[in-house]
């Protein structure tokens, strides 16, 4: 019988806590995302790649970051919630399901459109290189039209039960990983 | 909450009171039957309850097995998770709503004693034991005592029932109008063999892929749902198929307690990694570290590909001989995830903008 495959010990809880401690620390996060694999080694004696920090995680800082971005989305929850008044007056998950129902789908796609705005212009020259989409996307609104269609099928797999499964953090962190795939072309595929 | 708020970390409960059941499921994920006895002592419920109550628990799952074959004690359990203000739900096969008047008395139990959510179980598995007209009782049932109902419905290739065809049945659509029928949530699963060598058919494009794995966030379910089984068994996740992988059971009640479990669960960075990207990233990330682990196209459920995580000899020997490059990816993504605080707000915003400074 295999033994246990558990990645314990007191070595990874004091680094966890460490990690999140020293997040906090806007110098230590600055130098952190300029040079992960040093600063790993440094403080955690864990030896990197020169790619540690995914750039579906860069990509999501990034957008979390920007303030326009930030600005944007704050305008738009004002925005649907006057135009969508029962998604915010809802008491209860049948009356969420029923309010959401209508309007997840072009509440999602708008949020898709309002990501693919904000988006850094050197992933947008790259989507536009990318192999999987070289001569399809030209410009922002491409790329808008090409989430939209994700956007289209995960609506269908993931019904917001709660209002904060509606748009959160996860939905910016969805389209980003699709962002990556767009850009990289799937990764594990055999010819 | 705002949209990019910082996202909360759940913390449920979920208490698998009997594995006793009126169904024998193929491949049920707990290994449930009319023929499996054991049951949680009401008082053991009672404390595990009260300490989720101390720990802000987010709510309380009272599973199984079938739990109404529990007993009353079942709604005095409900009433008292009620009474600490945890909020309380119910995931059944509806055997007990053979008609109108049964489903209504016992819906009309659970109202009084509080529950919040009732979840009903179906599908070809289910319904060769429970009849489908059962489900629609119980759903016109939970409407009549206004309590939020879902029926989660399994998903193979080739099925005969499906959210599309409940939602058509004659019955249904006496019993119940359109507008009531858009209060209920429908989730369509796939139905998941507990062995992971066991390649189940499912429709197009449901199996993970390279090019649908984007739509694939990490387990909101490991970790952050404590599931204590009716033997005293604790495991880290919801339960489905934590009875084949050993690694998921982190400890026993009564001798541990809930805040002690939590912690030994989050100890674990492999139960981590999986909370953040889910299983099929992380056999995806061993795939390209050895060709040979071939991931594509076999699982739906993501227990199962969760199940292939822990036994496979492949894949394990490439998480133990790798994993550390993955620690900070991990937790920087945890970090942006529940921990990062944008430096500024709406009221910010506006005097910045006035001031020019944006």
């Amino acid at each position: 019988m295999a033994e246990r495959l558990e990645l314990t010990g007191p070595v990874f809880t004091n680094r966890a806590v460490s990690f999140m401690n020293l997040m906090r620390l806007p110098t230590f996060r600055r130098d952190f995302e300029a040079d992960p694999a040093g600063v790993a080694m440094r403080e955690f004696q864990l030896k990197l790649p020169a790619r540690a920090i995914s750039a579906s995680n860069k990509l999501l800082a990034d957008l979390l970051q920007d303030r326009a971005f930030n600005k944007w989305a704050q305008d738009f929850q004002m925005e649907i919630e006057s135009r969508y008044p029962a998604l915010t007056t809802a008491k209860t998950v049948g009356e969420l399901a029923k309010g959401a129902s209508a309007t997840v789908n072009d509440i999602q796609r708008e949020f898709a459109k309002g990501v693919s705005a904000h988006l850094p212009p050197d992933l947008v020259s790259k989507l536009k290189l990318s192999s999987t989409w070289k001569g399809q996307i030209a410009a922002e609104d491409d790329i808008a039209i090409v989430l939209l269609v994700f956007v289209a099928v995960v609506v269908v797999v993931v019904a917001p039960k709660t209002r904060d499964d509606l748009l959160s953090r996860n939905t910016v962190r969805l389209l980003v990983n699709q962002l990556e795939i767009l850009k990289s072309g799937p990764k594990g595929r055999r010819e | 909450m705002n949209i990019l708020d910082p996202l909360p970390d759940p913390k449920v409960l979920s208490l698998l009171l009997t594995l006793q059941c009126t169904a024998e499921c193929r491949h049920c994920g707990t290994m449930s039957g009319p023929r499996v006895k054991g049951r949680l002592h009401a008082d053991i419920a009672r404390r595990l309850i009260r300490e989720a109550g101390n720990l802000s628990y987010d709510s309380v799952v009272f599973t199984g097995g079938e739990p109404t074959l529990y007993g009353v004690e079942l709604y005095d359990l409900i009433e008292f998770a009620s009474s600490l203000s945890l909020p309380t739900r119910i995931v059944t096969n509806a055997h007990w709503a053979k008609n109108r008047e049964r489903a209504n008395t016992v819906l009309q139990r659970f109202a009084t004693a509080g529950l919040r959510e009732i979840n009903f179980s179906t599908g070809d598995e289910h319904a060769r034991f429970v009849p489908i007209s059962n489900i629609i009782w119980g759903i016109r049932a939970a409407l009549d005592a206004a309590i939020p109902a879902a029926v989660m419905v399994e998903v193979v290739s080739d099925r005969s029932i499906t959210k599309k065809g409940l939602l058509s049945d004659p019955t249904f659509c006496s019993l119940i109008a359109p507008e009531e029928a858009d209060q209920i949530i429908f989730s369509e699963s796939p139905w998941m063999p507990l062995d992971e060598k066991h390649i189940e058919r499912y429709p197009l494009g449901l199996a993970t892929n390279a090019e649908n794995i984007g739509r694939r966030l990490g387990c909101d379910s490991v970790i952050n749902t404590t599931t204590v089984m009716a033997d005293g068994r604790v495991m880290a996740c919801c339960g489905l198929g934590t009875r084949s992988i050993p690694e998921l059971e982190i400890g026993h009640i009564p001798k541990d307690s809930l805040q002690d479990l939590r912690q030994r669960a989050e100890g674990d960075f492999l139960k981590r990694w999986i909370r953040n990207e889910g299983p099929e990233r992380i056999l995806q990330w061993a795939a390209e570290k050895n060709p040979a682990i071939e991931w594509e196209n076999l699982y739906a459920h993501r227990c199962q590909a969760c199940k292939r995580v822990y036994t496979d000899p492949l894949v394990r020997a490439e998480i133990l001989q790798h994993y550390e490059e993955k620690i900070l990816d991990v937790l920087y993504s945890e970090w942006l995830l529940h921990g990062y605080q944008p430096q500024y707000d709406q009221h910010r915003f506006h005097a910045h903008e006035q001031l020019g400074k944006v």
